[in-house]
């Protein structure tokens, strides 16, 4: 069994560093919620291969991350949080089971944690440190309730990324994309050069590398016309998110470089940057928040850094924190970050920012209002207004503002759409004290 | 690539009624197994010989997998120069031992393995001196031959060549091996596990066996097509039967549910050879499938079905009737074993390369 580790009470000790090139500005933040760990023991920190993995569940709300175990190698910890903090993981603990190791010659990691549907779904690396040949790389699928599901493995090929839906399970190789039917059989082997991450809808696989996305059909399989982004040279990693029909990348090209930026799914780019990160420093995860802004976490030996996008590429926060960032997602109104603790000797930490941290007002109190029907086809209905609210902003997904409505409000409003285009938009609430949005669809 | 499915009735005797039609049908299915894990790109260099390459059994006790491949030649590539990699793996699927791991050395010389048999949390092996045909018998890689197997008439020796497979089974701590030696060509020895709790004895059968199945207190030394009643006490031999009319085969393998005997075979050294073979009454049903090669294993679901592979096909054969199904995978299927539900099977992925695969057989 598992060993826990020990908690400590909640430490508002941290402060990430609002820098945006102005060090006289610099505005500590406090993390909403944080809890540290100190294992005892933690493996030597290596660059690219991070302790800690975080996945957030959109459908349940739950946040989990996975934390590589000391004392019994090839296990690592599964730890289970409501978006709050508070501390659901179940009795007995949680694990993945890495492979048999030869402590000294081999290693294992999880190098992709996602869920949905209180399922988690992790990649994993055995890594047998002299011998390429010996390498194992295998996805597996748990339950909350630790019950295990298929494990597909692709033997000593890299695996980076995989998904699962009704259609069965995608496996992403370096530069093959295998294809497994709901039976687990695999059925298709598609060729995906570069590719790193995948993002996959009920009818798009989006994958590869810049500066050529590849775009596949789901349930074809058929190759589509891909999505040319801008790159300024070959990519190592790269991660992709998608907000409705706005797909969002970032790509390690080495030397400290990452090309990021947005496309819309017909090809068109939002925006592009080209970003020099930090000496030694690495992605190590990116998220998008309920407003459509992109979150890049970045890493190196006790330190990390957090970069913040406008839906149209402007940098609108530059955050340092003094402990490595190993990954980076949210809850919508939340970001979630986790890493090696410098401040504890072999610890650990998990915390919580609002998404309001750059300029200081909450968001996630917004949630209390909500918006009816969605999907749309001719009106709106919004619930719950804050008597204090002053402006309802409605914005698409590449950040232009669609429609204005000025307060006061009745806790009620209505507000059509038929104007509006078939897509994805926010609705975003803006009083004294709160600032707050909600993503909708319009569907006629 | 499509599966087939065929059959083809060559007689039915001893007033088992069924239908005589001939059949031949063709299907796209895959097997009606649902993976419940698979790793592909296992060992880089496996042994290009061709010969008792890949093998594979699930530990009753533990329902763990384990797996022999042979490696090659390419010293300092493979974790186990000239000799078999083992990998152990969990239920779910999960490396417990290997790549790196243990290899399983024979003798000096001994570089084949040519049997394998799962027994409470360890194995029984036999490997093959391709050499000079000896074999040796191993507990969990222990030798065991020379102790207990002993018949103090002439050397021991087991030998098959290499791609011969040696009738073993270990049961309620009886263990049985068939092999050669130097008085006696078809060999049968039993011996305890572990040492002591059985006598151990020794008989020379009058035919080939490659196969053997407990009937209450007979061991069944399943030849193709002869079959010998053995005492399981005292290894006196009892009566014959005959499963088909037709020449010896060797490399066959059999299953036994309740009172009838499935067996399978290659027949005329080319096309699958299948029947069936109500113990104390005869043969049910018999039948070819156009399939080439030396049969994988044989097993029976709780579906009415029958499982072997052959070359890179799965088959799958309806026990009432022989009808089959069949499905390529891979480059090759080398190991198949069974137990409580789940089926497991090990071959090439390709050139250079294999693979594991366990499934849950569905209805």
């Amino acid at each position: 069994m598992i060993g826990r580790a020990m908690r400590y009470q909640l430490m508002p000790l941290m402060t990430i560093v609002l820098g945006c090139g102005d060090l006289s500005a610099q505005v500590p933040v406090l993390p909403e919620w944080i809890h540290q760990y100190n294992y005892g023991a933690l493996p030597e920190y290596t660059v690219g291969r991070p302790h800690t993995k975080l996945a957030f569940d959109p459908s349940s709300g739950r946040l989990y991350r996975t934390v590589t175990h000391v004392a019994q190698a090839g296990i690592f910890e599964v730890q289970v949080f409501d978006a709050d903090g508070t501390d659901l993981t179940p009795t007995p603990a949680l694990s993945f089971h890495g492979a048999y190791t030869t402590t000294d010659h081999s290693t294992n990691d999880i190098v992709r944690l996602s869920a949905m549907n209180d399922t988690l779904q992790a990649v994993m690396h055995f890594v047998s440190l002299f011998v390429e040949e010996r390498n194992l790389n295998w996805v597996q699928y748990m339950a909350l309730d630790g019950s295990k599901d298929k494990l597909l493995g692709s033997g000593a090929r890299p695996m980076f990324d995989a998904h699962r839906d009704q259609l069965g399970t995608l496996v992403q190789l370096e530069d093959e994309l295998l294809v497994h039917n709901p039976s687990g059989w695999q059925t298709t082997t598609l060729m995906t050069a570069g590719a790193r991450r995948m993002v996959v809808t009920p009818d798009r696989i989006y994958t590869g590398a810049p500066p050529d996305l590849t775009v596949i059909d789901r349930n074809t399989l058929a190759p589509l016309p891909p999505l040319s982004i801008a790159s300024s040279g070959t990519a190592v990693t790269t991660d992709l998110l998608l907000n409705g029909n706005v797909l969002s990348y970032v790509a390690m090209i080495g030397n400290n470089t990452m090309d990021l930026g947005a496309t819309d799914t017909t090809g068109e780019s939002i925006w592009s940057e080209v970003i020099t990160l930090p000496d030694s420093a690495y992605v190590s995860g990116i998220a998008l928040d309920v407003i459509g802004d992109l979150w890049v976490s970045a890493t190196r030996v006790a330190q990390g850094y957090i970069y913040r996008f406008d839906p149209l590429g402007t940098l609108t926060g530059f955050y340092s924190l003094g402990k490595t960032i190993d990954d980076i997602t949210t809850s919508g109104t939340r970001i979630f970050i986790t890493g090696q603790d410098a401040d504890i000797t072999y610890g650990t930490y998990v915390a919580a920012f609002d998404i309001g941290i750059t300029d200081g007002m909450s968001s996630r109190d917004g949630t209390r209002f909500s918006i009816a029907p969605n999907p749309a086809t001719s009106t709106i209905t919004i619930n719950d207004i804050a008597a204090d609210t002053e402006l309802i902003t409605i914005v698409d997904a590449t950040g232009r503002t669609i429609k204005e409505l000025r307060g006061p409000f009745k806790a009620m409003v209505e507000c059509s759409v038929t104007d509006l285009a078939p897509g994805s938009y926010f609705l975003h609430i803006t009083g004294p004290a709160e600032k707050s949005a909600l993503p909708f669809q319009v569907a006629h | 690539m499509k599966g087939r499915a065929s059959r083809t009735f060559l007689f039915v005797a001893r007033g088992i009624a069924c239908a005589t039609l001939l059949i031949a049908t063709t299907a796209d299915a895959q097997p009606p197994w649902d993976v419940l894990w698979s790793h592909g790109q296992l060992l880089w260099h496996p042994d290009p010989g061709g010969y008792n390459t890949n093998h594979i059994k699930i530990d009753p006790s533990t329902d763990e997998t384990f797996v022999f491949i042979k490696g090659n030649e390419d010293v300092g590539i493979d974790p186990c120069d000239y000799s078999y990699q083992m990998f152990g793996f969990s239920p779910d699927g999960v490396l417990l031992y290997g790549p790196g791991g243990p290899c399983f050395y024979g003798p000096s010389g001994y570089q084949y393995h040519s049997s394998l048999f799962p027994v409470e949390h360890g194995r029984i092996d036999v490997s093959n001196n391709y050499s000079d045909s000896g074999s040796r018998v191993g507990i969990a890689g222990t030798s065991i031959e020379g102790v207990a197997l002993y018949c103090a008439i002439g050397v021991q020796e087991f030998g098959y060549l290499p791609g011969d497979h040696h009738a073993m089974l270990a049961q309620e701590h009886e263990l049985y091996v068939g092999g050669n030696d130097v008085n006696c060509d078809h060999r049968l020895w039993r011996t305890s596990y572990p040492h002591g709790l059985s006598q151990p004895w020794c008989a020379c059968v009058p035919h080939d066996f490659n196969a053997f199945e407990l009937v209450n207190d007979s061991l069944l030394a399943v030849g193709f097509p002869t079959v010998t009643t053995v005492a399981r006490n005292t290894g006196s031999l009892g009566s014959s039967f005959q499963l088909y009319t037709g020449p010896t085969i060797v490399n066959g393998w059999s299953c036994l549910v309740a009172d009838t005997l499935y067996w399978i075979s290659q027949f005329g050294g080319q096309d699958l050879h299948v029947g069936s073979y109500l113990l104390n009454s005869g043969p049910v049903w018999e039948v070819t499938i156009p399939l080439q090669g030396q049969p994988v294993e044989l097993h029976h679901d709780a579906f009415g079905r029958l499982w072997t592979a052959v070359g890179n096909m799965i088959v799958w054969i309806d026990d009432t009737d022989g009808s089959s199904n069949s499905y390529p995978f891979g480059l090759s299927i080398e190991g198949m074993d069974m137990n409580n539900g789940s089926l497991v099977i090990t071959g090439a992925a390709n050139d250079s390369t294999s693979y594991v695969m366990r499934a849950l057989v569905e209805p």
